[in-house]
């Protein structure tokens, strides 16, 4: 096939291309095809052009890992002597070779936390994150950044994701185990945000993981004080006194734990064993305080339907007390009319006077009965009276509790 | 063997024949071929700037600071030389060369200015000149295309194309963002959306940034962090990063076209010493803030990392300005595109950091160095499209877009008000160039139909009516062909002449369509270009012009001297033509 050729000025068909029209003298012409041959050498040019363009950039490439890695190790070495400011100079020039390395970015990140920069820290992390939402260290320096800030819900979320993520193997490796550590952190902020319920589960969740542990398991014993769970707590402390009878702490939490079970009994004979290994005011009050409640139980076993019976005078008695304290608190002191009671509770009381009255009753424990409902009665309509009044009568309150429950 | 030297040789005896693919073929063909290549040169132009800034200015054992200092004003003299004495078709911008390879050479870009801009590019930027290699990567890719076109034969049309088809592959690799190339092209170059075209801008920008990414990685030209939009009273700052963007824009142009004249009027011996000057300049600069050295790829990137606070921010971006005003004025190989992209975004982290203290928004710097880096672009090279785009791609985030677009369209706006004329425009003006500017010809009001017609039916007579009136009316009217009504929504015309020869031949008396023929018109539309209705005005003197609503009923009528009245052109032609105005042209 002949191939054609036009004057790219006049358009007249010409026969050899490169030469001047013969019609238009112009010198702009070109033909209209292009030979397969043209196809060819374009084609072998592209691949010798990628060939060289292949070794360049692979010389480039290198060039650069070199230079990155020659800076993050100037910066490492930095970091462990503790300049900061120059490691990150260092890992930013890493960064400038390397920009994807992700040890270089954390490192980076580290030496800007240790630097206290904190905004670019924070950058530099959540762009990591980016990548790698799992990552340990990432998450945890984010938790840590977090708190910092005072942003607590992320902070837990960061923590959390940090306890459950992946951590390279030299730091998994570490004597103590970075995980705890992180977990660790987590119970602190719980515990300085007042999450009493998220703390003692990650409290259970340590415990579980280092069941020997004696320190985490006091801390989750008293955790578990601390969020009105006695039943748990005392547990705890059994299991730390059956390894440590001696444990003065853990003796004064299981005899706390007992006490706010209303087992006076057993929360007096572990306040002793404590105080048998220390003295200290606050454990003599609680003995003192153990003494009169179970003085003041009527329903204490082992005790005579007489012993009963005049127990529960006494409550009754003790509570009327209460309630005409309540009413004139300034007591004799007092000039003027007193403020009327409500008719339920002057009723009431009527009833606890009428008891009070009869001296020479036999006892029975039909009346035991009857004497813990009047004063039982007493107490919970003196509430709205009472309230406000400073008056207190803390066995009294602690034994109808008790009797309550 | 023998098949195979059989093959060989016929293959052979073709590809001396026959041609392979027809034109529309072989353009898209080449518009990937123009893309891998662009691609490949590209990346070994970022290679060579990076082993160079190796060398020089980022030795990792680095010499004396003096040393140091004058890294830039070496590779500035040095790329000066070689543009003077080897290569001068290396001279000016990449945007300017090839909007007149478009425009003025038929899509001529000699190759000389691709190895030109390589190297002299390679010594400016690499020894740590301000400059930017996004430019002359547009420029080389629209020298590659320009050699490949040649190559395949292209017809005087594709070769037109081609250039900017070339120029979109070089940004594109450059910048590693396909679809701000094709903006930028399509905004800045081609200034029209052309669909022929724009399928293969589409084609040669991908496959450049594919070669890109192939040989240096996907990352991005920055790394961007996650952009949050908090409140909107945040906008406030973002409009205020656009007017300064804006302003300064318009000041740098001011300043840099005024310095880039002022050079220009000194002796070519003495220009030669002016690159070395601003490398020094440069150097003493770099020695306080080695941040405002090369393209400053990685402060930006700083920057949006919250790496610096907003006084260093503002220094940085105030000396750079400075620095590469300077630079462009003396003529210091270079592209622009860096650093308005530099000082852009450290004008808008500054702002925004300043902001930060005077009243607590979001605490980080990073989003509004990120808006801020379109502002200074769409000032200095009024794209603002490829400017909202450009950050879009780089964030990859549709949050940002609001106050992407609430800054950059304020940077343009302020930087109009202030300065009329783009950078390239101008130094294009200096450089004897008088190129369209995208602007301009967005701006040029186009003529409609309806800004030209004759309303009402006044040339239009019923079929039935007498020749002699129907001539009657066209006399009344002036015109010089009527319409006549055939049926319901179909119109046939007459000329005047026509009509008459009806009359003088005695059948005056009889109605239109029986003493004459009227052949079929062609409707128009009140919404169509003058220039696409005045390509059927040579077929037709008369245009019936129709409703788009309803195309039967007929609104009014177009001729030749309706165009002619539009556009002013009957009046100065009588004008000219009179007696008293033929006698002061004689006499002139």
């Amino acid at each position: 096939m002949q191939q054609r050729f036009t004057c790219q000025i006049c358009q007249n068909e010409i026969v050899r291309p490169g030469e001047e029209c013969p019609y238009c003298k112009s010198r702009s012409v070109i033909a209209e095809g292009a030979s397969p041959r043209i196809l060819v050498i374009v084609f072998a040019v592209m691949i010798g052009c990628f060939a060289l363009t292949t070794l360049l950039a692979g010389a480039f490439e290198q060039e650069r890992r070199d230079r990155g890695k020659e800076h993050f190790e100037s910066a490492n070495s930095l970091m462990t002597e503790g300049n900061f400011d120059e490691a990150i100079e260092h890992y930013r020039d890493a960064l400038l070779y390397s920009r994807t390395e992700t040890s270089y970015q954390l490192g980076l990140a580290n030496a800007l936390f240790a630097a206290k920069e904190f905004p670019e820290t924070e950058h530099r992390l959540v762009q990591l994150r980016g990548f790698d939402p799992t990552s340990g260290i990432v998450n945890y320096r984010l938790a840590q950044l977090a708190h910092r800030g005072g942003r607590i819900d992320e902070s837990v979320a960061y923590y959390r994701t940090a306890v459950y993520g992946h951590w390279d193997d030299a730091t998994e490796a570490t004597g103590d185990g970075i995980r705890v550590r992180v977990r660790l952190e987590l119970i602190d902020l719980l515990e300085e945000s007042g999450r009493d319920r998220e703390l003692a589960v990650a409290l259970q969740e340590l415990t579980e993981i280092d069941p020997n542990n004696r320190e985490f398991r006091h801390r989750y014993a008293a955790k578990l004080l601390d969020i009105q769970a006695p039943e748990k707590a005392s547990e705890n402390y059994s299991m730390l006194l059956n390894s440590d009878p001696r444990d003065r702490v853990a003796l004064l939490g299981r005899a706390e734990a007992e006490f706010r079970l209303g087992n006076y009994l057993t929360a007096r004979t572990h306040y002793n064993r404590a105080q048998a290994l220390g003295t200290d005011p606050a454990t003599s009050e609680r003995i003192a305080l153990c003494n009169r409640v179970i003085e003041l139980d009527p329903t204490r076993r082992g005790i005579s339907v007489a012993e009963r019976y005049r127990r529960s005078r006494v409550l009754v008695d003790r509570t009327r007390s209460f309630v005409m304290d309540c009413q004139n608190p300034l007591g004799d002191g007092f000039v003027g009319p007193l403020p009327p009671l409500p008719s339920d509770l002057r009723s009431a009381l009527d009833a606890a006077e009428g008891v009070l009255r009869q001296t020479r009753d036999s006892p029975s424990d039909e009346k035991v009965e009857t004497n813990i409902l009047l004063a039982e009665e007493l107490w919970d309509r003196s509430t709205s009276l009472c309230e406000g009044s400073g008056g207190t009568d803390e066995p009294l309150g602690l034994v109808l509790a008790k009797l309550a429950r | 063997m023998k098949p195979l030297r059989e093959i060989l040789a016929k293959l052979l005896a073709m590809s001396r024949t026959s041609p392979v693919l027809d034109e529309p073929q072989r353009f898209v063909l080449l518009s990937i071929v123009i893309g891998i290549f662009s691609g490949l040169v590209v990346v070994c132009f970022h290679v060579s700037i990076e082993f160079l800034n190796w060398i020089t200015i980022a030795s990792l054992h680095p010499p004396s600071k003096w040393i140091l200092m004058l890294w830039p004003a070496v590779g500035g003299f040095v790329a000066y030389m070689v543009i003077k004495y080897i290569v001068p078709t290396a001279r000016g911008t990449g945007v300017n060369y090839t909007k007149t390879a478009v425009y003025a050479s038929d899509g001529y870009v000699p190759f000389s200015s691709v190895l030109g801009k390589f190297s002299t590019c390679t010594l400016s930027i690499g020894t740590g000149n301000p400059m930017g290699p996004e430019d002359p990567a547009l420029q080389m890719g629209a020298g590659i295309a320009s050699l490949l076109g040649r190559i395949f034969h292209l017809t005087r049309d594709h070769m037109r194309l081609i250039a900017p088809i070339g120029a979109a592959a070089g940004i594109g690799a450059a910048f590693n963002t396909p679809i701000t190339a094709v903006l930028f092209v399509m905004e800045e170059v081609v200034s029209a959306w052309n669909a022929g075209v724009l399928g293969s801008i589409v084609l040669a920008s991908v496959s450049a940034v594919i070669v890109n990414r192939w040989f240096l990685g996907d990352d991005p030209l920055y790394r961007v962090p996650g952009f949050e939009f908090g409140d909107y009273s945040e906008l406030i700052v973002y409009a205020a990063i656009g007017i300064a963007g804006g302003a300064l824009s318009a000041l740098f142009t001011r300043h840099a076209i005024t310095l880039r004249g002022f050079f220009l009027s000194f002796t070519e011996r003495r220009r030669i010493w002016l690159p070395a000057a601003a490398g020094l300049a440069v150097g003493i600069v770099g020695l306080y803030a080695p941040e405002t050295l090369g393209a400053g790829y990685e402060v930006v990137d700083g920057a949006l990392h919250d790496r610096f606070g907003w006084e260093p921010l503002l220094m940085f971006g105030v000396l750079k300005l400075l620095t590469t005003a300077l630079c462009f004025s003396c003529g210091t190989p270079g592209g622009l595109f860096a650093p308005t992209l530099f000082i852009g975004a450290m004008v808008g982290g500054g702002i925004g950091g300043l902001a930060n203290e005077i009243w607590p928004l979001s605490g980080s710097i990073g989003p509004f160095a990120l808006v801020g880096i379109g502002t200074f672009f769409a000032g200095v090279f009024r794209a603002p499209m490829t400017s909202v785009f450009m950050v879009f791609e780089l964030s990859a985030s549709y949050q940002i877009i609001l106050p992407v677009m609430v800054a950059n369209t304020i940077a343009t706006l302020v930087s109009r008000r202030l300065q009329h004329e783009s950078v390239f425009q101008l130094a294009g003006y200096q450089d004897g160039l008088d190129l369209p500017s995208a602007e301009e010809q967005r701006e040029t009001p186009v003529m409609h139909v309806e800004d030209a017609m004759r309303r009402g039916r006044g040339l239009v007579v019923p079929k039935e009516m007498m020749v002699r009136e129907a001539l009657a009316t066209v006399e009344q009217n002036g015109g010089q062909a009527l319409l006549v009504a055939v049926r319901h929504g179909r119109w046939g015309w007459v000329e005047r002449r026509d009509l008459e020869r009806a009359v003088e031949d005695g059948n005056g008396d009889k109605p239109i369509h029986q003493a004459l023929r009227p052949r079929p018109a062609v409707r128009t539309h009140p919404d169509v270009p003058l220039d696409q209705a005045l390509r059927k005005l040579a077929i037709y003197p008369l245009l019936p012009v129709a409703s788009r609503v309803n195309p039967s009923s007929m609104i009014g009528t177009l001729s030749l001297e309706d165009v002619h009245r539009a556009y002013g052109i009957s009046n100065r032609t009588a004008e000219r033509d009179s007696p008293a105005q033929s006698e002061k042209a004689t006499q002139a």
